[in-house]
């Protein structure tokens, strides 16, 4: 199996002020005090859910670390002789013992530490920094870190007789008249076939297996990190539409499978004039990829745009729904009843953009800096009110 | 089902009992419960009664009327009940398979032998290239499968292991259960161990393989059929004329 490149920690943030009590059970009246960092909202809004058994075990691990927290206390701290007491001696002397606190960050005297939660992995420090009462744990980062069974990315296909039925990568890569599932990023690729056949309605779709590793590299929320294995499927999807770009067909994408596409897309020159595609819970930047795909004048025809209840997707799409719209608006007119089905899909992409719970949360994303309740109950709270 | 370690995940026993019913058979599932996490798939055939049914929009393939559809689709992952770490993932796949007309004429599921003989020479038949490996796991023409008869009161099953998905570094267990002699069930049981970046499976391979095999025999030993007393009664009558 190749393991994708090992993840780098995000720049450690020195402004204090970021930072926030992680949840209602650590702030320090049990165990060390646990803080983290606010903007790493919506990649942990996107990642965990609190309501489910997997995110509570996720949650439950993080507010472990109040444990270590018990053990260090490295703050350097000036204090002379408590002769001098007047304004002006107290106030350089705080000057002071803020500049120290912030080199103690910056130069990581304490040494930054890893824990491993699930698919999660946190990077966190322990500070006693100005105005806290106690040793306290700084999450400073926090990655979702994707597993998966080790199979390859790429097409596959079913080989059925009555004996078995083999998934295999496709040897004839001829898709004329062909519907091809470009899946989200999966644990394995029977998993992905099974999904493929309950979203295209048929049994004959082949797939398009994007490992789990693609969720991460191509994240909405993070600048985008090509693992070798991300840039294995991007490159073999470019092949795909190279081959078959005079042919005729059509794509069904999901999820993530749509930063893959787009990724694809930018290395495609000329036109897919013959190519038609429809959109799942788009997990990449829509107005963008659309602009693409009008570009190449390719096929977005009848519902080609769907959303079925995925936050990532919807979040994406509230980011910037004027850009959407736009695109939407600016697509070749369409004929007959699609007319009827375009507007729609205006409307609907339209209220979907300008949704207030979605808008609410990435709003929230900026708001919690600084806010006086926790990190987990700012999650709960918008996960609330996106159902 | 003992788990080994501190391993976690659905326990079949603890399954919800879900019936289908055929022409010459009624058949119940153990259908494991599936956690409400992230990314799991939990499909059980809306249609319970396939008596007569209209297969049109069954997976068809061949050119003598064979076809399938599921019965249950569920994937889930096990984890480690002290890490919380994600060890294995697992997805279940139960179909039935519609024999031709030649094949129900012949009544060749309606025996133990005869039905056994039916899919492992079939089996050859698909994975003529695999004559043998050098990994002692692996499913070969050698070890034929690894098949063996799953004894039942009137029809053995029977379990085998294939390559079913390529790229994948161990077989996955299948399964066939005769539902009469116009169907038959077919079970896979996908299982692949889980590696995060960076970190070895804290589990073996040689533990997790055997735990998917443990796993897959106890979910066929919830299996139950029941056959029609008409069907019963055909059973014993070919037996005794084999006698």
């Amino acid at each position: 199996m190749t393991l994708p490149a090992k993840p780098r920690p995000k720049t450690i943030s020195y402004d204090l002020s970021e930072y926030l009590f992680f949840s209602p059970n650590t702030t320090g009246l049990s165990g060390s005090p646990v803080k983290i960092r606010a903007d790493l909202f919506m990649d942990f809004f996107c990642n965990v859910d609190p309501q489910t058994h997997d995110g509570q075990s996720v949650i439950r691990d993080i507010e472990s670390l109040k444990i270590f927290g018990k053990t260090a206390s490295q703050n350097p701290r000036v204090s002379v002789p408590a002769r001098n007491q007047s304004e002006a001696h107290k106030s350089r002397l705080n000057r002071v013992n803020q500049t120290l606190n912030i080199l103690s960050f910056n130069q990581s005297i304490s040494p930054e530490k890893t824990f491993y939660t699930k698919n999660v992995r946190v990077f966190y420090r322990v500070l006693q920094m100005e105005g806290d009462s106690f040793p306290t744990v700084y999450i400073s980062d926090i990655r979702v870190v994707r597993h998966g069974s080790g199979e390859p990315a790429g097409l596959y296909e079913y080989v059925s007789s009555q004996f078995n039925q083999k998934l295999a990568k496709a040897k004839n890569t001829n898709l004329e008249g062909k519907t091809v599932y470009i899946s989200p990023a999966f644990d394995g690729a029977q998993k992905a076939m099974d999904e493929a056949a309950f979203k295209t309605g048929t049994t004959k779709s082949l797939l398009f297996f994007n490992p789990p590793s693609i969720a991460e590299d191509l994240g909405i929320w993070k600048p985008p990190r090509l693992s070798d294995t991300t840039k294995s499927a991007i490159s073999e999807l470019t092949n795909l539409l190279q081959e078959n770009q005079k042919r005729k067909v059509s794509w069904f994408v999901e999820g993530e499978g749509a930063a893959v596409l787009a990724r694809a897309l930018a290395a495609v020159p000329g036109t897919l004039e013959t190519h038609a595609f429809k959109f799942l819970n788009a997990r990449t930047n829509l107005p963008s990829l659309l602009q693409a795909l009008k570009e190449k004048k390719a096929k977005l025809e009848g519902e080609f745009l769907n959303y079925t209840g995925d936050r990532t997707a919807l979040l994406s799409i509230a980011q910037n729904p004027e850009a959407l719209y736009n695109q939407l608006k600016q697509l070749p007119a369409p004929k007959g009843y699609d007319c009827v089905t375009r507007r729609y899909l205006l409307d609907f992409f339209q209220a979907l953009g300008e949704n207030g719970n979605a808008k609410a949360i990435l709003a929230k994303a900026l708001s919690v800096k600084g806010s006086t309740g926790t990190f987990i109950d700012a999650i709960t709270i918008s996960r609330r009110s996106l159902k | 089902m003992k788990f080994p370690n501190h391993l976690t995940g659905p326990q079949f026993s603890d399954g919800d009992l879900v019936s289908f019913l055929f022409d010459e058979s009624e058949l119940t599932l153990r259908i494991p419960k599936v956690p409400y996490n992230r990314d799991t798939m939990d499909r059980v055939n809306p249609q319970k009664d396939f008596r007569n049914p209209d297969t049109s929009d069954w997976d068809h393939f061949g050119d003598e009327g064979h076809c399938t559809t599921y019965l249950s689709i569920q994937s889930w992952r096990y984890e480690d009940s002290i890490t919380h770490d994600d060890i294995a993932y697992a997805h279940l796949k139960v179909e039935v398979l519609k024999q031709s007309d030649r094949e129900a004429e012949s009544c060749f599921a309606l025996n133990s032998a005869t039905f056994y003989r039916h899919f492992i020479d079939g089996i050859h038949g698909d994975f003529v290239d695999s004559k043998r490996d050098e990994r002692p796991y692996w499913p070969t023409q050698e070890n034929n499968f690894f098949a063996k008869a799953i004894k039942r009161e009137y029809i053995d099953g029977l379990q085998v292991q294939l390559d079913l998905v390529e790229g994948k570094k161990y077989p996955t267990p299948c399964a066939y259960f005769p539902l009469g002699r116009h169907y038959t069930l077919r079970i896979a049981f996908h299982f692949g161990s889980l590696h995060y970046e960076d970190r070895p499976n804290p589990y073996s391979e040689e533990l997790l393989q055997q735990f998917k095999l443990d796993a897959f025999d106890d979910f066929l030993s919830h299996i139950r059929i029941e056959y029609t007393p008409e069907t019963i009664a055909l059973i014993q009558k070919l037996k005794a004329k084999q006698q």
